[in-house]
């Protein structure tokens, strides 16, 4: 399969007034034509901030992409001409945002918002984005589509309105779909929904998808691929199969211990992984995981750990004790 | 795999060898408030500008060249009128000889008097109505509210004018008149206030544990409906300057022989063409002045609370 | 939308008879128009009898009453003073008054609107800081104060502009409307066009400042807060080049808040035209009232009082109105 995204060290950084923010610490990875990535991480772990990298999306100030190349579709995005990155944004990259409600314009009409990505990526006219806006409104699960073309976003229920993202998203049929947590503004019945709609779209156009969320489940359920993201850094990734059921890093441990199982006792406490993530203010050395590791020793908290291979090729992990960790010799 | 992660306890949370700390400073709002103000530096500018004003005021009787009698009236030298800026007279005389510098420095007095009497009688008067209304809620609260919008409905300079023409025209009477002409706006700001933070959650869960309405009010409601009062306050006095100046040059505010800027600036009016410094001082008296409480005023805004629209 | 316009309509009644009440009565609080009227050599039974024939000692209420039915058929009094209708006199000075207003409000609002847009897409930069270090000085000043300084500069020192008028005493203008600019438009009367624009340039100048200032300061802020919404965010991660994000997605949005100060604008500007009338002779509603104020002349206080504030509350209604067409959220509560 083929090579869509490649991302090597990508670094962004945020001046604010109490210092500088180490968002994406050195992020390297790859997505294939047509492949499901997850990226899982909590809050501020950078998963977001990585994503609107790649589309330059970053406000400057106070933001800045320090350095790392990203390459989609031959170009390197970080550092094209602008307008070469407005013709890509939208069209053969797409991204759909976790908040409906706040991210489409109250005061355009649905149709006018979709339609104005067509004739701008691909050249319809009027009555040609209408129909195909149409089209797209039907294909995401929104009942009676045409005449809700003129209907304001505040006229459509969360999920409704979160599935209009979507189709604006899909509009200029984009080669790699980034979806920053698409479902955490929804209810949990609704979410069930948009991740089916989005299996089935990916199914039936062959997308490559890069779907970010704090959701493990999610990823279980949709993903092919999964980087798992702690303080700017990607600390775990693989395939799906490999990171969940041969989990080397602690800190995946850790987020896949806490998820309460349906065979655990009702009565035990939830697990937890002590502590907090880091400040991400002038970030030090050494791994970002170590203040809350059972296993760190000297070298973790002086050397920053690098994505190592594990026993497969493709599963690999950065901690610098992994394998002493696995075979129980901590 | 040895050890579930969730046996482990704390270890290590700060870094061996260190004494590094994960850092839970405690800062109160106001001091965040107060440091953002210090730094704001268009409202350190507006604070100087408004304390050089109250300095001046203050050592009048040592700064000025020409000092006001016991009625306070300032002597004429029908001579020396009409004289251009020089050395002796920094800014001039007026008409009728007297020393423009001394008329304006002790007519900053006046207008620091006049700003600050008819915003605290606003907020007074309006601050109690907007907490009435906002607290009581209907009928009371409609009554109170029509009758503020009645009240925005004219311009402010016709409603005072007005008032000063049912009280009689005077200095005091400008002050009282510009000060019920600001009332609306602190109604509405204190309603807007208490009627936004009743409903906020911390009251609620203020209330369940137990605390009566008063404390409420007093120690959760009070303090953050103080902000955008305070800014008000501050743009308010500026507003009030330029209004009983205004009052003041149609005659009907300040009566002669008061040194009120807006007054100076009426009765030079007619020999602009020849002598402009007469009229030029008094107004540019009057703008720094009311630039200062709104340099002030912005920068009070940005402090209290940076997203305060 | 029409149930909307019908709503705000209905609200505001309850706003215009409080203000119309508050014009009647406040004449009788500053004094006994009997007396005003009569003079000062009148005997108090001369009074009593004007008071009984004005109906002056009949309940609050009833006079009130009396006073609406007379403004419904147009009556608005004779002017103590003149001798004049007042109603003929307003028709004279209204529209002059309306004519600089509409004006200065035109000239702050494209002047503004623009400044303000480019000070928040240039933020923190050095154009952005002078706009608002400029807006703020705008709004410091004494207008009263301005107008006599650009009459002396502009008018006097560089003779540019006519000092006091509305129109050269040597242009003769068909006058229907009063509204100058109109009428020589009508008339086809360019000499008379052109001197209107020469007389209306300083006033109106000086009377657009502080609304300058304050929409450009809303307008900024406005786009500063919008600009950072996440709905921008979508249009830019769309591809749309950054001046359609900022015209069409924006804008539109931004606009709410100004709408909101261009209306209580107006406001201002009446206030403004009050002082700028008296400055620069303009024969307009402002000077007409103030003096009116001080002669004691009722009628005419009355009538200016009345309009001053009908056309206040008129202005908030279509700002209501057009809140209702920037924001669809609005129109469907």
């Amino acid at each position: 399969m083929n090579e869509l995204l490649r991302i090597e060290d990508l670094q962004t950084r945020f001046y604010i007034r109490d210092g500088t923010v180490n968002a994406v610490n050195g992020v390297s990875y790859s997505i294939n034509e047509g492949e499901i990535l997850g990226v899982v991480g909590e809050s501020g772990c950078g998963k977001s901030v990585h994503a609107l990298s790649i589309m330059r999306l970053i406000p400057d100030p106070p933001g800045k992409i320090e350095s790392g190349e990203v390459w989609f579709d031959g170009q390197d995005l970080l550092t094209v001409s602008d307008e070469e990155i407005r013709q890509v944004r939208g069209g053969r990259l797409a991204m759909v945002f976790q908040d409906p409600m706040s991210s489409l314009n109250p005061a355009m009409t649905v149709g006018f918002q979709i339609e104005e990505a067509l004739q701008l990526h691909l050249g319809m006219n009027d009555q040609q984005a209408e129909d195909r806006t149409a089209e797209l409104l039907t294909m995401v699960g929104i009942p009676d589509a045409s005449n809700r073309l003129d209907d304001y976003p505040h006229q459509f229920s969360g999920g409704m309105r979160q599935r209009v993202m979507i189709a604006m998203g899909l509009s200029c049929d984009p080669k790699l779909l980034i979806a920053d947590e698409p479902t955490t503004a929804l209810d949990v019945t609704i979410q069930a929904q948009i991740v089916d709609l989005m299996k089935r779209l990916q199914a039936e156009l062959g997308m490559a998808v890069m779907w970010i969320t704090h959701d493990l489940g999610v990823v279980a359920d949709m993903a092919e691929m999964v980087n798992v993201m702690y303080a700017g850094y990607i600390v775990e990734r693989g395939n799906v199969r490999d990171v969940f059921k041969r989990t080397r890093h602690p800190y995946t441990l850790g987020l896949l211990r806490s998820l309460p199982g349906l065979e655990a006792d009702p009565g035990a406490e939830l697990a937890t992984i002590p502590g907090i993530p880091p400040d991400l203010i002038d970030l030090e050395p050494g791994c970002p995981f170590a203040a809350r590791c059972a296993y760190a020793n000297e070298q973790c908290w002086t050397e920053t750990p690098v994505l190592e291979p594990t026993e497969s090729e493709r599963h690999t992990v950065a901690c610098w004790r992994w394998e002493d960790i696995m075979r129980g010799a901590v | 795999m040895s050890g579930s992660v969730a046996e482990t306890d704390l270890k290590g949370l700060a870094r061996p060898g260190t004494e590094k700390q994960s850092q839970a400073v405690v800062r109160s709002p106001f001091r965040d408030a107060m440091r953002r103000l210090f730094t704001n530096k268009l409202a350190i500018v507006g604070m100087l500008m408004i304390g050089t004003v109250i300095l001046v005021a203050f050592i009048a009787p040592w700064l000025a060249s020409q000092h006001p009698d016991k009625n306070g009236v300032f002597e004429a030298f029908p001579r020396n009128n009409k004289l251009p800026p020089s050395i002796e007279h920094l800014m001039g005389t007026d008409v009728i000889g007297r020393d423009m510098a001394s008329l304006i420095i002790y007519g900053a007095r006046i207008s620091l008097l006049v700003g600050v009497f008819a915003v605290s009688l606003a907020i007074l008067v309006g601050a109690t109505l907007g907490a009435i209304a906002g607290f009581a809620g209907g009928t009371v609260d409609n009554v109170i509210m029509r009758i503020m919008d009645i009240m925005i409905a004219f311009p402010t300079i016709l409603l005072a004018l007005v008032i000063v023409v049912i009280l009689g025209p005077g200095l005091f009477n400008a002050m009282v008149a510009v000060g019920i002409v600001a009332i609306p706006a602190f109604a509405r700001i204190t309603r807007a206030s208490v009627l936004g933070e009743s409903g906020k959650e911390y009251v609620m869960a203020a209330r369940s544990v137990g605390a009566g309405a008063r404390r409420v009010l007093w120690r959760h409601v009070m303090p953050n409906t103080l902000s955008p009062i305070i800014v008000a306050a501050s743009l308010g006095i500026a507003s009030a300057i330029l209004d009983a100046a205004a009052l003041g040059f149609l005659g009907l505010g300040a009566q002669p022989p008061t040194p009120e800027w807006g007054l100076l600036l009426s009765r030079n009016r007619g020999y602009m063409f020849t002598s402009p410094w007469m009229v030029f001082f008094p107004g540019i008296a009057i703008m720094f002045l009311v630039l200062g409480f709104n340099l002030l005023g912005d920068g009070l805004r940005d402090a209290l609370d940076p997203k305060l629209d | 939308m029409t149930q909307y316009l019908i709503r705000r309509l209905i609200l505001a009644i309850p706003v215009l008879l409080g203000v119309t009440f508050f014009a009647y009565s406040m004449v009788l609080l500053t004094g006994d128009p009997a007396y005003a009227l009569a003079g000062e050599h009148s005997t108090p039974e001369m009074r009593a009898a004007l008071r009984e024939k004005l109906g002056l000692d009949d309940p609050l209420p009833v006079q009130y009453g009396r006073f609406l039915a007379r403004i419904a058929k147009g009556d608005l009094g004779v002017s103590i003073i003149s001798r004049i209708p007042v109603a003929t006199e307003l028709r004279l000075f209204l529209p002059a008054t309306i004519e600089l207003a509409l004006s200065a409000m035109a000239i702050a609002i494209v002047v503004g609107v623009p400044l303000g847009v480019i000070a928040a897409y240039r933020h923190n930069s050095l154009t952005d800081l002078g706009t608002t270090f400029g807006s703020l000085v705008g709004v410091s000043m004494p207008i009263f104060w301005l107008a006599l300084m650009m009459l002396w500069i502009f008018g006097l020192k560089l003779g540019w502009f006519p000092i006091g008028g509305r129109i050269d005493r040597s242009v003769d203008l068909q006058v229907i409307t009063n509204l100058y600019i109109v009428d020589s438009i009508i008339t086809l009367n360019f000499p008379a066009l052109l001197s209107t624009f020469h007389h209306l340039t300083l006033p109106a100048i000086a009377l657009a400042t502080i609304p300058t200032a304050f929409i450009t300061r809303i307008t900024r802020s406005a786009m500063l807060d919008v600009l950072g919404e996440n709905y921008v965010r979508t249009a830019r991660a769309k591809g749309l080049a950054e001046k359609s994000v900022v015209s069409r997605h924006a804008l539109k949005n931004a606009m709410l808040p100004v709408i909101t100060v261009i209306g209580l604008q107006m406001g201002l500007l009446m206030t403004g035209a009050i002082l700028t009338e008296t400055i620069f002779a303009w024969p307009g509603m402002g000077r007409w009232v103030v003096n009116g104020i001080i002669a004691r002349n009722f009628p005419v206080v009355q009538a200016g009082v009345l309009v001053f504030a009908m056309i206040f509350v008129a202005v908030n209604l279509v700002v209501d109105v057009s809140y209702g067409w920037f924001n669809p959220r609005i129109r469907y509560n």
